[in-house]
C-alpha cells in the first residue's frame, strides 16, 4: 500500500516543505506493530517526487483474537490501499491534510501545482470507467494499471492542477469508496471526516449518492429491509391466503413446518381458535429471529418453537390438525421430498396438509430467466406441481385441491400454487 | 439333611442358643467343607463392635437390668446392621455365607430375603431343631449360661415360627437336629461356567430349521461319528436356545441338541420358547402360540409313527434338557470369564448369578410394556453393558450380526427367511447359512419390519437436545446440543440425503510438536517422534495429493444400491463436509466412468463385494476450489506482487540510503513470486472432465466386512492395482519406514517434493487402528511442505520473528476431534456394512458434523 506524490514546478522545493519532511532523513514511524514510511525519490529544483507507503506486520494484522475463517489469515489487507492505510499514514501526513505548513509556506497550501499521485494495488469491484467517474470530474486525467487480464489488482495514476491538500483529501473520500472490503465498521468519526473532507467539492460530485453510499455502506446496510416493492406484497397475500385457509379447517393444532423467521406463525395466533401452534426449524439464525417476533406478540396463543427438520422424524409431530409447508418444499432436492411426503402423510397423518410454492409459469410475468431465488431447487409449473401432489397422494386417505395466491394472470396463473392435503373421514 | 450348595447362596441358621448353630458350622470349618469367612456370625460380630457378646441379666434389679437390656440392644442394633451389610457384599460377590444367629422373629429373616432378591442368590434355611430339654442341658454347661427363662422361651417361639418358616421366601428349608440327623453337603462348581478349551462355536435362533442348523453345523467343521457331531480340534456347539417353534422340523432339532447335550458335547441357554415348551412336556397348562402349536403337531406325528411309550420318554428327556437349560453360560478361560452367552440378554450384576428374575429377563430381554398391537416393547439393555465379558445373544432378529456396546446379536432370523449365524469365539468371526426359505409367512414378520424400518428417518427427539455415540474404538463421544443442532442445520440444508451419508472423513492433525527447526515450522522429525512415544517403529509416509477430499461409495449395480443405500445408483461421491462433489451431470459421467474401470477389473467379483468405500482425494484443486483461489489466492498474490514490485523498484531511487529497506523488500517480493507459485501447482484447466484425477488412499469398506485390519501397505497396492491402466485413479507415491535410515530417505524425500512445491506428506502407523495401551492414537499425522505452508499462514510466515509467533500454536483440541471424528467414521462404515438401521449410521455421521461445526484454528 502505497502512495506517490509527484510535482514538476520551480517550487518543488517549497513542496517539500508542505509535507514537513526533511529530505535529507528516513521517515518511520509505527503505526499498531506496521512500519509507515516516507521517501523522497527526487527534489530538485524543479521537481520534487516523494512516497508513502506501509510494510505491514501480518500479525499485527491478524490480531490476537482467534478466528475460524482462512480469510482472516489469508487476504488483501497487508496490501491494498484501503481505509486501514489511510488510518496509518493519516498522521505521517498530517500537515499536508490539514493545509497548515509553517507561516511562511502557507501559501504554497493554497496554491495549485501540476500533481501526480499515484496509489495501489487498489481491490474494486469497480470498472475502469467508474473508476474514472470518480475522479476525472475532479478535475484530473486517470491513468489505471493492472498486472493481469483479470484486473484483480489495480493501480490508478491521477493528474490535475490542484492544491496538495484538496487532492489528498479527494484521495482520502474515494479510496474506501472504491476499496471492495466487506467488514468495514463505519462509526460517527468516519461520517464526520466524509464532511470534512469533501468539503467544497463532494456536494457538487455528479457520483455524490454512490459516494455516500458506499463511503457509509456500513449505515446503508442497516436501511436496505425492504428492497424489492412488490416481494413483501406477495408474503403477506401468501400468508393471508393460508390463514384463510385454516379459518375453515379443523384447526385446533397448527404446525408451521420450516417456519423460518415465524412471519406465518405470527399471523396464525391471532386467531383465537388454535390451541396448539408450533413453528419448526432448523437454522439457529432464523429461529433467534423468530424468538425475538413471538416474544413481541400479545395474541391468544402463544407460538412455540420446536427445533425440528424434515429429514428427521419427531414423534411430538404425530396426529395434529394442519401441518403447513409454506414456500419451504422448492428448497429441498426433489428427490428427498418422497420420503418427506410419506413421513408426513403416513406417519405425521394430520388432518390437513399445506403446501405452498412458486408457480414457475409467472416467472415470465416477471420476465425472470432463473429462479427466484438462488437456494430454490426447483420451481414447478402447476402442471407439475399438480400431478407431483396428486402422485404423493396415491394410496393414502388424502384428497388434493389446488388454488392460486398473488395477482391472476391470464394465461400464467397466479405467483404462488397451493395444494391442500385433507384426510378422507372413514379410510 | 441334604444340602447342595452352589457357588452363591445365603444360607440362614435358625434356632435358639444353645441349638448347635456355631458348632455344627465350626465342624464344617474342620472338616474344610467351609471357610471360617463364609460364617457371619453375630457373636462374632457383637465382639467387634462392642467387645462382648454376651450380657448377665441374672440377678440383676430391676432398674439395672432395664439398663443393660437398653446396653444389649443398642449394641445388637450395631451387628445385625454390620452383619446386613457384610452379607449384602458377599452376596453382591456371588460368595455362600452363613448367617449365625438365632433368626426367631419374622422381622430378622425378611432383610436377608430382600438381600436375597436384590442381589439374585438362592437363600437356604436349617432350623436347628432340638428338644427343649437338650437346650437346658447345654445351657448349663456352657461358660455363660443364658438361662432356663429365656432358652424355654426361644423354643417357644421356634416352636411358634415352624409354621411361618415354611411358607417364607427360602429357596430350600431343612429341618435338622444335628445331635441325631445324618447330613451330606456337596458343594457344585457353577453349573454357569464351560471352559473356553480350543474354542466354541455359538449358534442362534434355529427355531426348527434343521436343514439349515446341518448345513451350517457341517460347515463349521464338525464331523457326524455315530449319530454325534464333534469337533476334530475339540471345539463345542453352543445354542442360544429357541431351537424350536416357527419352523419345519423342531423336534428334529430338538433331538439333536439332546443326543449332544447328554453326551456332554454341546450346551443350550434357557429362552423363551424353550421354557415355554419345557412347561408344556411337563403337562402343565400352556398356551401353545407364536409357532409353539407346531411343536405339538410335531409330537402328534411323533406318537402315530413311534407310540405313546417312545413319546413319552422322548417327552421327558426333552423336559429335562429344557428345565436344566441356565439362563445364561459363562465362558471361562483359565478360570477368568470371557464371554456370555445368553438368549435375550442379561444385565451385568446378573452374570454368574441365577434367580427367577433373572432366568426371566434372559428369557424375554428388558421387556419394559406392551405395544398397541400387544407385542413387547424391548428396552437397550445392552447400552448398559460396562462390563469386559463380550455378551453373546439371540432372540431379537436382526439383519445382520449385530454388533453392539461389546455385546453381539446372532439371531438373523432364518426362520424369517433371514440366515441362520454362528459365532465363533475366540475368533470373533461368523459363519452363515442362508434360509432355504421364509416359514414364518410375511404377518408380523421382524426381518421385513426392520427392513421397512431400515431407511426410515431418524427420530430427532434422539438427537436435539445433545446425544452421545458408543464408539467400539474411542469410547463414547459426547455431542452438546448446540453442536447438534448446527450439524442438523447442515444435513437439512446442504448433504446428500441421510440415507446417503454413511461416513464423514474425519480431521487430521498436523505434526503435535512443531519442528525444533529454525526455520521450520512443520517437519517430519516430529511426526516420527510422535509415533515412537507410542511404540509404533513401522510406519508409511504418503504423498499428500493437493485436492479435495471425497468419499466414494461405489456398487456394483443399481439393484444393489437400493439394497444398501435406498436409491437406484452407481454411485455417490461427497465431499469432506456430506455435500454432492459434483453437480449431476459431471457426476453421472465420472461415476460411470468409475464403475466401467472396476467392472473391467472385475474388482466386484475379486473382492466378492457389493460396493466399494473409499476415502480419495480429488484433483485438480481448482474443481471444487475456484472460488477461493480466484477470491482469496489469486487476488492475494496479485496484490502482493503489484505492491512489493512497484515498491522494489521505487526503493533504487532514493534520496537518502535505504538499503535495509530495498534488502527487506527483494525478500517481500520473493515471498510474493513463491506464494504465487505455490497454488498454482494445485490448478489445472478442468474443461475437459478427463483432467479429473482420483487418488484413493484408504479402500474403507466392502460389503463382506471393513478394511480396518489391513495395513496401510495393502491399501496402498490396492491404490496402485485401482490407478493401473486406469484414465481416472492416479496412483500415490509411498515409502515405509521402519528405521532411521528410512526415516531420513523420508525426510529428504519430503524436502525435495515440497521444495517444487507440493503440499507434503501424511504419516500413518502401518496399523489401520493404532492404540497405545488401548487407546487410540492418532491415526494419521500431515506433515506440510515449507512453500505450501505460505498458501496457510500467510506468504511471509517464514520470517523467523512470525515464525517464532507460529510455532506457539495449539493443536490439541485439533487432535482430540482427530481422534473422536475417527473414531465415528469407523463406526459409522461399521454399522453400515452390519446393514444396521439408517438412525444408529447416521448418529455417527451427525456427530461428526456436530464436532466439526465446533471451531478450531483453520491454519492446523
Amino acid at each position: 500500500m502505497q502512495l506517490t506524490i509527484y510535482c514538476e514546478t520551480p517550487n518543488a522545493k517549497e513542496i517539500s516543505y508542505l509535507f514537513a519532511k526533511n529530505p535529507n532523513n528516513l521517515h518511520e514511524r509505527h503505526e499498531k506493530g506496521h512500519a509507515v514510511r516516507f521517501i523522497y525519490h527526487k527534489l530538485t529544483n524543479n521537481e520534487v517526487e516523494a512516497t508513502i507507503f506501509v510494510t505491514p506486520d501480518p500479525l499485527a494484522l491478524v490480531g490476537h483474537e482467534r478466528a475460524y475463517d482462512i480469510t482472516h489469515y489469508i487476504n488483501d489487507r497487508g496490501f491494498a490501499t484501503s481505509s486501514i492505510f489511510l488510518s496509518l499514514i493519516r498522521k505521517m501526513l498530517g500537515t499536508a491534510l490539514n493545509g497548515k505548513p509553517q507561516e511562511q509556506y502557507i501559501a504554497f497550501a493554497e496554491q495549485a501545482f501540476p500533481f501526480t499521485f499515484e496509489f495501489g494495488p487498489v481491490a474494486t469491484s469497480l470498472s475502469d470507467v467508474e473508476i474514472q467517474q470518480l475522479f476525472t470530474p475532479l478535475g484530473f486525467h486517470v491513468d489505471i494499471e493492472a498486472i493481469s487480464s483479470a484486473q484483480r489488482a489495480r493501480f490508478i495514476k491521477i493528474s490535475a492542477l490542484t492544491t496538495l491538500q484538496q487532492a489528498l483529501r479527494q484521495i482520502f473520500v474515494l479510496i474506501p469508496v472504491m476499496d471492495d472490503y466487506k467488514h468495514y465498521f463505519i462509526d460517527e468519526a468516519e461520517r464526520e471526516r466524509l464532511e470534512r473532507y469533501g468539503e467544497g467539492w463532494l456536494e457538487q460530485h455528479p457520483q455524490k449518492n454512490f459516494i455516500y453510499k458506499k463511503a457509509l455502506r456500513f449505515r446503508h446496510l442497516i436501511s436496505t429491509e425492504t428492497n424489492i416493492a412488490t416481494k413483501p406484497l406477495l408474503n403477506t397475500q401468501r400468508y393471508e391466503a393460508i390463514v384463510e385457509q385454516v379459518k375453515q379447517l379443523s384447526h385446533q393444532s397448527v404446525v408451521d413446518l420450516g417456519a423460518g423467521e415465524g412471519k406465518l406463525t405470527a399471523l396464525l395466533s391471532e386467531l383465537p381458535t388454535i390451541h396448539e401452534l408450533i413453528a419448526v426449524e432448523p437454522s439457529e439464525a432464523a429461529i433467534r429471529k423468530a424468538t425475538k417476533r413471538f416474544e413481541g406478540l400479545d395474541t391468544a396463543v402463544a407460538p412455540k418453537i420446536q427445533w425440528g427438520s424434515l429429514f428427521y422424524y419427531d414423534n411430538t409431530l404425530v396426529n395434529k390438525d394442519i401441518l403447513i409447508l409454506c414456500e419451504v418444499i422448492e428448497h429441498i432436492n426433489e428427490v428427498r421430498l418422497p420420503k418427506i411426503m410419506s413421513m408426513l402423510l403416513q406417519q405425521y397423518s394430520p388432518k390437513t396438509l399445506i403446501i405452498t410454492t412458486p408457480n414457475a409459469d409467472y416467472n415470465q410475468v416477471y420476465e425472470l430467466e432463473e429462479m427466484r431465488h438462488d437456494d430454490h431447487r426447483f420451481e414447478w409449473t402447476r402442471q407439475q406441481f399438480e400431478s407431483w401432489c396428486v402422485a404423493m397422494s396415491q394410496g393414502t386417505p388424502y384428497s388434493t385441491a389446488f388454488y392460486g395466491i398473488g395477482e391472476q394472470h391470464i394465461v400464467h396463473g397466479t405467483p404462488t400454487q397451493m395444494c391442500i392435503f385433507k384426510r378422507m373421514e372413514g379410510l | 439333611m441334604q444340602l447342595h450348595l452352589s457357588q452363591a447362596a445365603i444360607v440362614l441358621c435358625i434356632g435358639p442358643s444353645n441349638s448347635g448353630k456355631s458348632t455344627f458350622l465350626q465342624k464344617l470349618v474342620v472338616d474344610n467343607i467351609i471357610t471360617p469367612s463364609e460364617i457371619v456370625s453375630s457373636d462374632d460380630y457383637r465382639i467387634t463392635v462392642a467387645d462382648i457378646d454376651f450380657i448377665d441379666f441374672q440377678g440383676a434389679t430391676k432398674q439395672e437390668a432395664d439398663l443393660l437390656y437398653e446396653q444389649y440392644s443398642a449394641i445388637s442394633v450395631e451387628t445385625f446392621q454390620l452383619m446386613e451389610q457384610v452379607v449384602t457384599a458377599r452376596a453382591k460377590l456371588n460368595r455362600l455365607t452363613f448367617v449365625d444367629a438365632t433368626h426367631l422373629n419374622a422381622k430378622e429373616r425378611e432383610k436377608y430375603f430382600a438381600i436375597a432378591k436384590r442381589q439374585h442368590v438362592p437363600i437356604e434355611g436349617i432350623i436347628f431343631d432340638v428338644p427343649v430339654e437338650q437346650l437346658l442341658l447345654r445351657d448349663q454347661m456352657r461358660e455363660n449360661p443364658r438361662g432356663a427363662a429365656r432358652i424355654k422361651q426361644q423354643a417357644r417361639k421356634l416352636k411358634d415360627e415352624k409354621r411361618l418358616l415354611k411358607k417364607e421366601a427360602f429357596t430350600r428349608l431343612h429341618l435338622f437336629n444335628p445331635d441325631t440327623d445324618a447330613y451330606s453337603i456337596v458343594r457344585k462348581p457353577s453349573p454357569l461356567t464351560i471352559e473356553l478349551g480350543t474354542g466354541i462355536d455359538v449358534i442362534g435362533d434355529i427355531h426348527g430349521c434343521y436343514d439349515e442348523m446341518m448345513a451350517l453345523i457341517e460347515k463349521l467343521g464338525y464331523i457326524e461319528e455315530n449319530g454325534l457331531y464333534r469337533h476334530p480340534k475339540g471345539r463345542k456347539l453352543i445354542s442360544v436356545g429357541d431351537i424350536m417353534s416357527r419352523g419345519p422340523k423342531s423336534l428334529a432339532t430338538m433331538q439333536f441338541w439332546l443326543k449332544q447335550i447328554e453326551a456332554g458335547l454341546s450346551f443350550m441357554t434357557d429362552s423363551n420358547h424353550g421354557w415355554k415348551i419345557a412347561r408344556w412336556l411337563e403337562g402343565r397348562d400352556v398356551q401353545l402360540s407364536h409357532g409353539d402349536e407346531l411343536v405339538e403337531q410335531e409330537m402328534q406325528q411323533f406318537e402315530t409313527t413311534h407310540g405313546i411309550d417312545e413319546l413319552t420318554t422322548l417327552k421327558e428327556r426333552l423336559a429335562k434338557m429344557l428345565l436344566n437349560a441356565p439362563s445364561h453360560y459363562i465362558i471361562t478361560e483359565n478360570g477368568i470369564g470371557k464371554a456370555v452367552v445368553t438368549h435375550a440378554g442379561i444385565r451385568d450384576r446378573y452374570i454368574g448369578k441365577n434367580s427367577p428374575r433373572i432366568r426371566d429377563f434372559c428369557r424375554y430381554g428388558d421387556v419394559v410394556g406392551t405395544s398397541e398391537n400387544g407385542r413387547p416393547i424391548r428396552a437397550e439393555w445392552y447400552a448398559d453393558h460396562h462390563t469386559s465379558e463380550l455378551i453373546i445373544w439371540g432372540h431379537e432378529p436382526k439383519l445382520k450380526p449385530l454388533k453392539i456396546n461389546n455385546t453381539v446379536n446372532i439371531d438373523q432370523g432364518v426362520v424369517f427367511g433371514g440366515q441362520l449365524t454362528a459365532f465363533r469365539y475366540p475368533e470373533g468371526t461368523f459363519e452363515a447359512v442362508e434360509a432355504y426359505e421364509n416359514y414364518a409367512g410375511e404377518h408380523q414378520n421382524p426381518l421385513l419390519e426392520a427392513a421397512v424400518k431400515h431407511f426410515a428417518p431418524p427420530n430427532i427427539r434422539a438427537f436435539i437436545d445433545g446425544f452421545e455415540v458408543a464408539t467400539t474404538h474411542g469410547g463414547t463421544v459426547w455431542i452438546r446440543d448446540g453442536y447438534a443442532k448446527a450439524a442438523i442445520d447442515t444435513v437439512s440444508h446442504y448433504t446428500v440425503p441421510l440415507e446417503q451419508l454413511i461416513y464423514i472423513p474425519p480431521t487430521m492433525s498436523p505434526t503435535p510438536q512443531t519442528s525444533q527447526l529454525e526455520d521450520y515450522l512443520e517437519h517430519p522429525t516430529e511426526a516420527f517422534a510422535y509415533y515412537k512415544k507410542h511404540g509404533f517403529t513401522e510406519l508409511i509416509a504418503e504423498k499428500k495429493h493437493m485436492g479435495s477430499r471425497a468419499v466414494l461409495l461405489l456398487f456394483k449395480n443399481k439393484r444393489i444400491a437400493k439394497e444398501w443405500v435406498d436409491t437406484e445408483t452407481l454411485g455417490i461421491i461427497t465431499t469432506r463436509s456430506g455435500r454432492a462433489f459434483f453437480a449431476s451431470n459431471t457426476h453421472g459421467i465420472i461415476v460411470h466412468k468409475l464403475h466401467a474401470e472396476l467392472v473391467a477389473k472385475n474388482y466386484f467379483e475379486k473382492m466378492d463385494t457389493d460396493f466399494v468405500l473409499l476415502d480419495a482425494e480429488i484433483l485438480p484443486w481448482n474443481l471444487k476450489a475456484q472460488p477461493l483461489i480466484d477470491e482469496q489466492y489469486a487476488h492475494v498474490a496479485e496484490h502482493a506482487l503489484m505492491d512489493r514490485q512497484k515498491l522494489a523498484t521505487k526503493l533504487q531511487t532514493t534520496l537518502v540510503d535505504v538499503t535495509e529497506w530495498q534488502q527487506q523488500y527483494k525478500e517481500l517480493l520473493r515471498n510474493a513470486v513463491r506464494f504465487d507459485a505455490v497454488y498454482q501447482n494445485y490448478c489445472w484447466s478442468v474443461e475437459d472432465l478427463s483432467a479429473i484425477q482420483i487418488a484413493p488412499f484408504h479402500i474403507l469398506a466392502h460389503s463382506n466386512g471393513t478394511c480396518f485390519h489391513q495395513p496401510h501397505t495393502w491399501h496402498m497396492e490396492m491404490n496402485h492395482w485401482l490407478a493401473q491402466d486406469s484414465t481416472i485413479f492416479i496412483a500415490t507415491e509411498y515409502q515405509v519406514i521402519n528405521n532411521e535410515q528410512d526415516e531420513q530417505k523420508a525426510i529428504a524425500w519430503w524436502e525435495e517434493m515440497t521444495a517444487v512445491g507440493h503440499e507434503g506428506i501424511v504419516i500413518k502407523p502401518l496399523t489401520f487402528i493404532p492404540k497405545n495401551k488401548d487407546k487410540l492414537i492418532q491415526p494419521a499425522i500431515k506433515v506440510r511442505g515449507r512453500e505450501y505452508l505460505r498458501i496457510i499462514y500467510g506468504m511471509d510466515y517464514t520470517d523467523l520473528k512470525q515464525l517464532a509467533q507460529l510455532k506457539k500454536r495449539k493443536p490439541s483440541k485439533k487432535m482430540k476431534h482427530a481422534l473422536q471424528e475417527f473414531a465415528l467414521g469407523l463406526e459409522g462404515i461399521e454399522r453400515f456394512v452390519q446393514k444396521e438401521s439408517l438412525a444408529r449410521i447416521h448418529e455417527c455421521v451427525l456427530a461428526t458434523l456436530a464436532l466439526e461445526s465446533d471451531a478450531v484454528d483453520p491454519r492446523l
